[in-house]
């Protein structure tokens, strides 16, 4: 007991230090606007595509679609607790979490189907918490009690499923968030574990990053204290909203740490997304709006 | 002898109130709504994940979420009830892990 009590103590300083040790981000990020007070209610994730911003608006029990100036548009219905979306083309996905539902639609909001019933089997949710599509149109669904991923057809018909509930690479505890990569890779936040993990489209276990591991929550570059939702953008770079430290934190594809900011004014990162101008929009849950930063390079000496 | 016992009363008076509430509270849950108080609680997987559990239950009606108040206000089905032991297995079902309390 004692000997796993100092080898714990040792990985916790030894991760310190290099935290510490590593270089300043160059690279740094400033608010450019915000807004969503009076229309939001818990908003969760966010997704953005053709310029708009599709908002997971969790009590309101809608999907809120703003353009990405922050004009209101349109509020899409039928939803008990949508805590997910993701949209790409014509396609929207969003996961119910109350009614273990991913419901499919158009981007002009007429729903295609809908899928998912209670439980632990093959095409049942217990808490579907993100979803994410791959370049040929697959879905794929994390599912927040059962500790897994769920891969589907674009119609919604199982195709496989990966993870159980554990601390070692390749399992999950409470995953919260999926997206898939310029290479169809798939990076799950598994935010109970305070880490991403990353994997190729079969399942295969790739990496891991974040801490230490088994679960400990730190606020040290790279760490995290819940990792709820990430966004990719166009040069695979991956944007961890990291909830309890209230801030985003950025990093390569593979995981190394390049920046992280917005604490001063984050409450609860909830979600991220990302334009192709690399404006990174945060929705800030218990603040009920939405953040939009813009990266600004720090002067070189 | 007599009058010593009533002056006692003040002193007992509390203890046997709380006595009764808190046997009360245990086998007689018959308010509606219930309210379930949560300090403290950190964010949305906890009350989305309480909120998902107490809507498996029969009994439950309708939760509303109380951010302010720390709270959940379950609604019942009318002549339903929703004892404190039920109440234990939901909050262990969505593994919540920090403590809560019940008013009726």
């Amino acid at each position: 007991m004692r000997k796993i009590f100092v080898i714990t103590v040792f990985l916790i300083c030894a991760a310190l230090l290099f935290s510490l040790a590593s270089p300043s981000p160059k690279e740094t990020y400033e608010k450019v606007s915000q807004w969503g007070e009076g229309v939001l209610n818990r908003p969760m994730d966010i997704a953005w595509e053709g310029g708009l911003l599709y908002v997971a608006d969790a009590e309101n029990q809608t999907i809120t679609i703003f353009k990405d100036n922050g004009t209101l548009l349109t509020r899409w219905h039928g939803f008990k607790r949508p805590i997910s979306i993701t949209v790409k083309g014509d396609n929207a996905y969003v996961a119910d979490f109350l009614a273990d539902e991913v419901v499919h639609l158009k981007s002009d909001g007429t729903e295609i189907r809908r899928w998912g019933r209670h439980g632990r089997s093959e095409e049942e949710f217990d808490g579907p918490s993100g979803v994410a599509v791959d370049s040929v149109g697959n879905v794929y669904v994390s599912d927040f009690y059962n500790h897994r991923i769920q891969k589907f057809t674009r119609e919604g018909r199982f195709f496989l499923q990966w993870g159980t509930d554990g601390r070692w690479g390749g399992s999950f505890h409470y995953p919260t968030d999926v997206v898939v990569g310029p290479r169809d890779q798939v990076y799950v936040a598994d935010a109970y574990n305070q880490r991403i993990q990353e994997f190729t489209s079969d399942g295969q276990y790739l990496a891991k990053w974040g801490g230490i591991g088994f679960g400990i929550p730190g606020g040290w570059r790279g760490w995290f204290r819940l990792a709820k939702a990430i966004a990719l953008d166009r040069q695979g770079n991956v944007y961890v909203a990291d909830a309890f430290n209230r801030r985003i934190q950025k990093f390569t594809g593979e995981g190394k740490f390049l920046t992280a900011w917005g604490q001063d004014q984050i409450r609860y990162a909830a979600g991220v997304a990302v334009d192709p101008e690399d404006q990174v929009y945060v929705s800030d849950f218990f603040n009920n709006r939405i953040l939009v930063f813009a990266p600004k390079r720090k002067e070189e000496p | 002898m007599k009058a010593r016992t009533w002056s006692r009363l003040p002193t007992l008076g509390p203890i046997l109130f709380v006595l009764i509430t808190v046997g009360d509270t245990q086998s007689s849950p018959t308010s509606n709504p219930v309210i379930l108080h949560l300090p403290g609680i950190p964010g949305p997987y906890c009350a989305y994940g309480v909120e998902k559990r107490l809507m498996e239950r029969e009994e439950v009606e309708k939760v509303t979420m109380s951010w302010e108040k720390e709270s959940l206000i379950v609604s019942l089905k009318e002549g339903m009830e929703l004892s404190s032991k039920s109440i234990e297995e939901v909050m262990k079902k969505a593994d919540y892990p920090y403590r809560y309390s019940i008013q009726r």
